[in-house]
């Protein structure tokens, strides 16, 4: 009697056997899925580990400011933004934690898949090629930001092999690993994943080894996978560079592979929304988070002359200048209309640290049922992780590079040339909301240099808080003098800069964080400067 | 109990004189011998073996052989000489005998002074006996009462009134599974008295031990209903260290504030392992040992017990008003060199308030004290009414009570009616006994939330902006026109109806029977039930920049059901100087939980009649819901064996399992303990000292509070983070499974060790007591949850391993003095007085310490972390940069080089480790919540029907990390409210000043975690002060007629700046409690309470 009454099976779990059954293991594939926003515990605070990487990408760059109630509100995100980052810091830990479990859990179906004798076998290959991408992507995640990673697999199965060095491999040979899952999701996938969109189809792994190759700087390899991508024939860009933005285009013709987000589902708290970008609502009829601004950079970085090309030079923006169509697509600015909300006519949050400008390109209108009106006032809208026009971007830098700056004026015009066709942002008399003006670039670059200088100055247009911008510059090798000669005349314009300074060799990547260096038994090696 | 019929007396067959025989009945039994020598043969000598006969069998013989008459009354054997002498005169004489109370006492003897004549007191305590009449004075004895002499002056009624003898030594106390008399106890155990219980206004009991003990700390969040910790010598684990709360024999485990205070008896805390180890498993916290009254007056007995009160808050604090936010805000923007502008105090010069805050001018300017705005002076009161009775066949009380407590917070309170039912009867000779014991009560909280960094009344009152008025022009709860806060009078009242209820019933019934004399069986079945109930609706609301733009409802219902069997066989045993006490029995336990939530949103009114799930849109429906139970089963055995009342020994074995553990269930809980009654010793023969005992004791106890399932990896599907749109939907998700948690199967039981050193002191009859404890206590295999290293994600990152230790040092000391009554002038004075040193002694090698979570950082502390557990510190210690207070010029900030972004008026940091910068590595221990020291001083006066008391506590050696600074003295965050010292802030003019120059920018980062933030806590309280009268008996036709007035938390020296030097910890039901402690964060301040009551008796 006494053995019995003292027996303790969990309520409502699944024990080691019966998470064996074929639909069970489908869960642990969901799952796999699931923490690709962000969103780990139970915790409000997956703006710390956001998918979107706005504070790891945006704020850390030219791009933008952290926002919120001044520099006090998230203060270590304000540590970021100067540069004063250090590895205690909360972001910089539950990031790693986001991604690792996220490994930790394509690593886990991998190896129950394995061992099940009851799935289906060529949907067993399949299921694990997915994991074998998710895992790639985690890693590409954990490489860009932190670069010095431990490696874990399907093998590590005891809590004990999770202590493993970060040193252990060396750049290149974690970079064949991440390869290794992309290419070996390649092999298997099927083309057409129209049925359920989160599952990469094999498009999606060969585009994010394009991406590898982009940031291993293998350019022959990037125009390959690139090529083969395009040449597929399966995305296309959308007419309207604003449509690619609203939640119906979420899984749309431009995406190739996207963070699936979704709102009342049943979830207590729609943690299954953009729990990530919660505290970006920009203010006056959304709740007053305001995080995420746009730096006057940013803005001037819009500037064209007459003849819609760039100017860029970084001189504040008035009524009178000509700016890229993208500018009021991209950011708030006061008396343009705000998505279909009105005139952009509110006082931002804090505007005298962080100004006025707001994010408005991943904004979900707060008229749209992809928006939440209640607590955390998330959207439904898909995070996109890799988009048609970053292929295209790809394939130009990849063909500039190796000299074929044609190649690269063609690919970079097909973005250009798209934003140059959509639809302005109007008034509600139907004229344009500012003197917008771009063109393709319709004359031969003239060297590596300036076709370099427009194939960057085009991400960054193109992909303006969407992320991207700090890793790129990184990878560019300029990170250092962009950040700087940035901070030099905006700490003229914000006080809150006032003691940023980028360190060269040091701030490009993140620091380990301090709980990995202490739990990881000598084994972690922290990044240098920190 | 002292005297008991059933006593078996053991003479051998030599021969012995009658005063010795009387004597050897009097060690064996308790019992007294009333007598006059001179009547008497003692001088006789006769053999009157004896072999386990009962006390009256025993004077019985005796009677025969001596042949005397034998009269048993109460407690007395009265002997007189067998042959009546010759009649004398003789006169009547009436009279009543009362109790200190002033309560009818029953059953007191009263006797003609030096002689054997005497009679017992009725129930009404009423006598009348016949007195030689020549007889001059009556004396009056009572057991636990001090005799006392009524001369008799020839009134034709006495009353008398009786007064407790000074040193309860004879006083039960209630000890595992049984009593014990307190002078032949072995362990530490604090009692609090039944008096001092008595008509104080206090909602829970848990708060009635405030300060009353040695080693007995209490931290509350004040807030009616609110949270209560008890500490035992402190902190002994990282997650439980509540005590084991036994009411009536039955365990329970949380809602303590369900109890009516006015049902209890008596309240002793069992503080030493050797006391508590018959619990074993979870009582290495302490045990509170709470025992609810019975019937014991012949005569039915009806109680009313009433008062009512008013409280406030003591002590405010001050925030910028309208214009000095402005000033300061401008002086802030012009120290970062730039130039003044903000969207309400305009671009100009000075900041200037406007007409209107918005443009739709519905919103006038205005000067809000917000502070002021919350708090109120709000009502207390309690009703009470009894019945009772009992005899020696049966005994019955019932209670019904009725508390309502408003919280000082406007649109919060408190309120319960209980009920309780005890009862007993005896059948077959008192050889069978059955009875219950049973209370119900239900609870209606509306608790502000409170202490929490994210969304405290108290700090968000901090934060809201003067400017802002509390209604706008249309009637409205205006909007902040700065920030985010909700307008915290519209929050509290659009939370004024959403209030917790909970249904709590808990009772033990019992079954005893004698088998054989000296042989107890006992059954004991017990529950605790609560179920708590709420629902919690926020309506639709739009301020400029937070809003509810639907309206949403919680409904949540959580179940919890535990019960306990009990069965235990009890062996008593005298023989010559010998006796001992065995018990051995086995308990059984299970605990059961179940809940679940559902919500809605989008309710077309907010009537609370509307306020139901199914008015709302069933679109948005989300439920969640959960259960866990576990079990245990214990061994109990006990033995007590002392020696001709000199030496005392106790020790218990209890073994314990538990489903909570896996491979590990059992767990084996000795302990051992002594006691030397020095006093006692023929050698000893210093008049002075009256009572003397040496304690020692040593015992094991365990814990096992791991979350349900520790021990078992498993698989479940979480709606937070396990599920995915995997067909690209935007409402809809496919159920994923995680990883519950890395079980491990090898988790063992948590083991403290304590070892104790007392010694009980009693000097001039007992009029002084001393009472000192020195305690080591020690736990090993920790209950920790481990971090795994961070490559193992965020899920489930830790497992519940036992690693580490802790310890705690301490001392205790109570000193009483029971003054002579004098001119009926009677005083005490009593001090109690404890230190606890705690440190956590070990940790695994690759743990520097154990910190709180990133995600409950986010949500209490802002992302800030102020505390951590490491070696050689205590729990929860504070942790961050030493500041060593603010640069006063340029020369001093270029003289130390080490602040490059540093200007004059920023906090120097300390570079601890001399490496020219100021980094992480430069942070330390920069204080301590725990007190060095924490004490009480009572003081109680009776003069006549009057009687004064007053009650004063404090501590010293205490730290606070005042975290209310982080929004309160820096601008970083520049649009909430700040408090008034930012008037003193550092500027040129004002070098010497203590707070930093206000910057937006704060490019020295001023606002890092620092010992800026951390504040001596050292106060005194006086707690309490009571003035009482009691009417003469008979008024009203009653037994018994109290008044009095009390004020309680009447005022408080400290030198701390915020609300409350006492603030506990964040909240006290969360897993993460004891990591957490001494951070305000706005704490709900303790009420200064005036009460006026009244105890009537019939």
């Amino acid at each position: 009697c006494s053995k019995s009454f003292l027996n303790d099976t969990p309520i409502g779990e699944l024990s080691e056997t019966q998470v064996q059954t074929p639909d069970n293991l489908e869960g642990l594939v969901v799952s796999a899925y699931s923490v690709l926003n962000g969103q780990f515990d139970e915790a409000s605070n997956a703006f710390n580990s956001p998918a979107s990487n706005w504070s790891f990408g945006d704020v850390v760059s030219d791009d933008a400011y952290k926002g919120g109630g001044g520099t006090g509100d998230q203060n270590q995100i304000h540590l970021m933004e100067i540069f004063q980052t250090n590895p205690s810091i909360i972001d910089v830990d539950r990031k790693w934690l986001a991604l690792y479990e996220g490994v930790k859990r394509a690593n886990l179906a991998i190896r129950e898949l394995n061992k099940s004798e009851t799935f289906d076998p060529e949907l067993k290959k399949q299921r694990i090629a997915e994991m074998r991408f998710l895992r790639g992507h985690y890693y590409f995640e954990l490489k860009k930001i932190y670069n010095h990673i431990p490696w874990i697999d399907e093998t590590d199965e005891t809590t004990d092999s999770y202590y493993k060095s970060n040193t252990e491999l060396t750049s290149d040979q974690l970079w064949q690993k991440i390869l290794d899952d992309f290419d070996a999701a390649y092999k298997v996938l099927p083309a057409d994943q129209s049925a359920e969109p989160a599952r990469p189809t094999k498009w999606a792994a060969r585009a994010y080894m394009a991406k590898c190759y982009i940031f291993m700087q293998d350019w022959n390899d990037a125009i390959t996978a690139a090529d083969d991508v395009i040449n597929s024939g399966k995305y296309h860009l959308m007419d309207n560079f604003r449509d690619v933005f609203l939640p119906d285009n979420d899984n749309g013709p431009e995406i190739i592979f996207a963070v699936q987000n979704s709102i009342n589902d049943g979830s207590p708290n729609n943690y299954n929304g953009s729990i990530g970008d919660r505290l970006m609502p920009p203010g006056g009829p959304f709740p007053n988070y305001g995080f995420l601004r746009p730096s006057q950079n940013l803005v001037n970085s819009f500037k064209t002359d007459a003849a819609g090309m760039p100017v860029e030079d970084n001189v504040n923006v008035t009524d009178a200048d000509y700016v890229d169509p993208r500018l009021d697509h991209t950011v708030g600015r006061h008396g343009i209309p705000y998505l279909d909300m009105g005139l952009y006519n509110w006082e931002p949050r804090d505007a005298v640290t962080y100004g006025e400008f707001i994010q408005k390109k991943r904004q979900v209108s707060k008229n749209s049922p992809a928006y939440l009106q209640v607590w955390p006032y998330v959207t439904s809208m898909n995070y996109y992780i890799i988009r048609y026009a970053d292929v295209l971007l790809w394939r130009a830098e990849a063909a500039i590079e190796t000299g074929d700056l044609e190649t690269g004026r063609t690919y970079i015009n097909m973005v250009r040339g798209r934003a140059k066709n959509s639809e302005v942002v109007k008034f509600d008399d139907g004229t344009p909301a500012a003197n917008y003006s771009i063109d393709t670039y319709n004359t031969p670059f003239a060297d590596k240099a300036e076709a370099t200088t427009a194939l960057r100055t085009e991400r960054r247009l193109e992909f303006a808080l969407e992320g991207h911008r700090f890793f790129d510059l990184v990878r560019w090798g300029i990170a250092d003098s962009v950040m700087n000669s940035y901070f030099d005349v905006e700490k003229t314009r914000r006080t809150h800069l006032a003691n940023a300074h980028f360190t060269a060799g040091k701030n490009e990547y993140f620091p380990i964080p301090q709980s990995m260096v202490d739990l990881g038994k000598g084994m972690i090696t922290q990044n240098p400067g920190y | 109990s002292a005297s008991d019929l059933s006593k078996r007396i053991n003479i051998d067959e030599g021969s012995y004189t009658l005063g010795q025989f009387i004597n050897m009945i009097t060690d064996q039994s308790g019992y007294d011998f009333t007598y006059q020598a001179a009547e008497l043969p003692m001088e006789t000598k006769a053999s009157i073996p004896m072999k386990g006969e009962t006390v009256d069998k025993a004077t019985e013989r005796l009677a025969k052989t001596f042949q005397l008459k034998v009269n048993i009354l109460n407690n007395n054997i009265i002997l007189k000489p067998g042959d009546a002498k010759g009649k004398q005169d003789t006169k009547t004489i009436k009279g009543k005998v009362l109790d200190d109370k002033g309560q009818p006492l029953p059953g007191a003897t009263v006797v003609v002074k030096g002689t054997t004549t005497g009679t017992i007191t009725g129930p009404d305590g009423t006598f009348s006996l016949t007195a030689p009449a020549n007889a001059t004075a009556l004396t009056v004895t009572f057991i636990g009462m001090q005799s006392q002499d009524i001369a008799l002056d020839g009134r034709a009624s006495y009353t008398v009134n009786m007064r407790p003898e000074t040193v309860g030594l004879d006083e039960v106390v209630a000890i595992g599974y049984g009593t014990v008399k307190k002078k032949d106890l072995t362990g530490a155990v604090g009692i609090v008295k039944s008096s001092e219980i008595e008509s104080q206004p206090t909602e829970s009991v848990d708060k009635m031990l405030q300060g009353r003990m040695a080693g007995v700390d209490v931290v509350a969040d004040n807030s009616p209903g609110g949270g209560v910790a008890v500490r035992v010598r402190g902190y002994s684990t990282i997650r439980n260290n509540e005590p084991l709360y036994i009411i009536d024999g039955v365990p329970v485990s949380e809602g303590i504030n369900m109890v009516n205070p006015n049902d209890i008896a008596s309240i002793q805390v069992l503080k030493d392992a050797s006391s508590a180890s018959i619990y074993g498993a979870r009582a290495a916290n302490g045990v509170v040992i709470i025992t609810t009254r019975q019937g014991k007056s012949k005569d039915p007995s009806l109680r009313v017990d009433a008062y009512v009160g008013l409280q406030q808050a003591a002590n405010k604090l001050t925030m910028l008003n309208a214009q000095q936010y402005g000033d300061m805000l401008w002086q802030a923007i012009k120290n970062d060199g730039a130039t003044p502008a903000n969207e309400i105090y305009g671009n100009g010069p000075t900041p200037v308030i406007p007409q209107y805050l918005d443009a739709a001018q519905i919103e006038p300017s205005a000067n809000t004290n917000w502070v002021d705005e919350i708090f109120r002076t709000a009502p207390v009161q309690s009703y009470n009414v009894s019945f009772s009775k009992g005899d020696e066949k049966s005994r019955q009380a019932w209670s019904l009570g009725y508390f309502n407590q408003d919280g000082i917070i406007k649109y919060t309170g408190f309120e319960r009616i209980s009920g309780r039912l005890n009862s007993e009867y005896n059948f077959f000779d008192k050889k069978l006994k059955v009875g219950e014991n049973l209370g119900l009560s239900h609870t209606w909280s509306n608790v502000a939330e409170n202490n929490s960094a994210l969304g405290g009344v108290v700090y968000e009152a901090y934060k809201m902006p003067s400017i802002a008025p509390v209604k706008n022009l249309n009637g409205e709860y205006a909007s902040s026109p700065l920030n985010d806060i909700q307008n915290p009078m519209g929050k509290l009242y659009r939370n004024k109806d959403n209030k917790g209820k909970t249904l709590k019933l808990f009772g033990n019934g019992y079954i005893e029977y004698k088998i054989i004399e000296g042989l107890t069986a006992k059954t004991n079945f017990g529950i605790d039930y609560t179920n708590f109930y709420e629902r919690n609706y926020s309506p639709k609301y739009v301020e400029t920049y937070t809003q509810q733009n639907l309206s949403s409802l919680t409904t949540s219902n959580n179940w919890k059901f535990d019960w306990v069997w009990t069965n235990t066989l009890n062996y008593v045993h005298q023989f010559g100087k010998h006796s001992i006490n065995v018990l051995a029995g086995m308990e059984t336990l299970k605990s059961q939980m179940e809940g679940f939530t559902g919500f809605r949103e989008g309710f077309a009114y907010d009537d609370p009649n509307f306020r139901y799930l199914d008015a709302g849109d069933g679109g948005s429906q989300k439920n969640t819901g959960t259960g866990t139970e576990w079990s245990m089963i214990s061994y109990i055995s006990k033995v007590d064996y002392s020696y001709d009342n000199r030496y005392l020994l106790s020790a218990t074995f209890r073994r314990d399992g538990s489903s909570k553990l896996g491979n590990n269930k059992w767990g084996n809980f000795p302990a051992i303990s002594a006691g030397w009654r020095v006093s006692e010793e023929k050698f000893f023969n210093v008049d002075a000292i009256t009572n003397l005992k040496l304690r020692f004791g040593w015992g094991q106890n365990g814990n096992q509070d791991v979350p349900a399932y520790s021990t078992i990896s498993s698989y479940y599907s979480n709606p937070y983070y396990s599920n995915y749109a995997m067909d690209g939907a935007q409402t809809s998700v496919y159920t994923g499974f995680t990883p519950s948690r890395n079980g491990n199967p090898d988790l063992k039981w948590e083991t403290t060790t304590q070892t104790n050193f007392g010694v009980d002191l009693g000097l001039v009859k007992n009029r002084i007591e001393f009472t000192g404890d020195y305690f080591i206590k020690t736990t090993k295999d920790l209950l920790m949850e481990r971090p795994l290293p961070p490559t193992i994600g965020g899920t489930t990152q830790t497992v519940w391993t036992n690693a580490g230790e802790m310890q705690n040092k301490g001392f205790e000391i109570t000193l009483n003095y029971h003054s002579k009554k004098v001119n009926d002038l009677q005083w005490n004075v009593g001090l109690n007085l404890s230190h606890v040193k705690n440190e956590l002694t070990s940790l695994p090698e690759d743990i520097d310490y154990i910190g709180l979570p990133g995600s409950y950082l986010h949500s209490v502390n802002f992302d800030q972390e102020t505390s951590r557990s490491a070696v050689g510190e205590p729990i929860s210690s504070f942790y961050g940069y030493k500041a060593l207070g603010l640069f006063k010029t340029q020369a001093e900030v270029d003289a130390w080089g080490k602040q490059p972004n540093a200007q004059p008026g920023d906090i120097k940091f300390a570079d601890l480790n001399n490496d020219g910068v100021i980094d992480a590595n430069d942070r330390t221990f920069i204080g301590s919540p725990h007190p060095d020291m924490s004490f009480g001083l009572n003081f109680s006066l009776n003069y006549r029907s009057w009687d004064f008391s007053l009650f004063a506590r404090g501590s010293v050696g205490a730290q606070i990390y005042d975290l209310t600074r982080y929004y309160g003295d820096f601008f970083d965050l520049s649009a909430y409210n700040k408090q008034s010292r930012t008037l003193n802030a550092w500027t040129t003019d004002n070098p010497n000043a203590t707070v930093p120059r206000l910057s937006l920018d704060d490019p020295n980062n001023n606002i890092r975690p620092s010992s800026y933030y951390v504040q001596d806590a050292d106060y005194v309280r006086l707690q309490n002060v009571k003035l009482g009268y009691t009417l003469p008996a008979g008024k009203l036709h009653s037994k018994r007629f109290y008044l009095y007035v009390q004020a309680q938390n009447l005022f408080t020296i400290t030198n701390y700046k915020g609300l409350d030097p006492e603030v506990g910890l964040q909240n006290y039901s969360s897993a993460h409690k004891n990591l957490d402690i001494g951070v305000d964060r706005g704490i709900y301040p303790a009420a200064r309470t005036y009460t006026l009551g009244v105890n009537l008796e019939f």
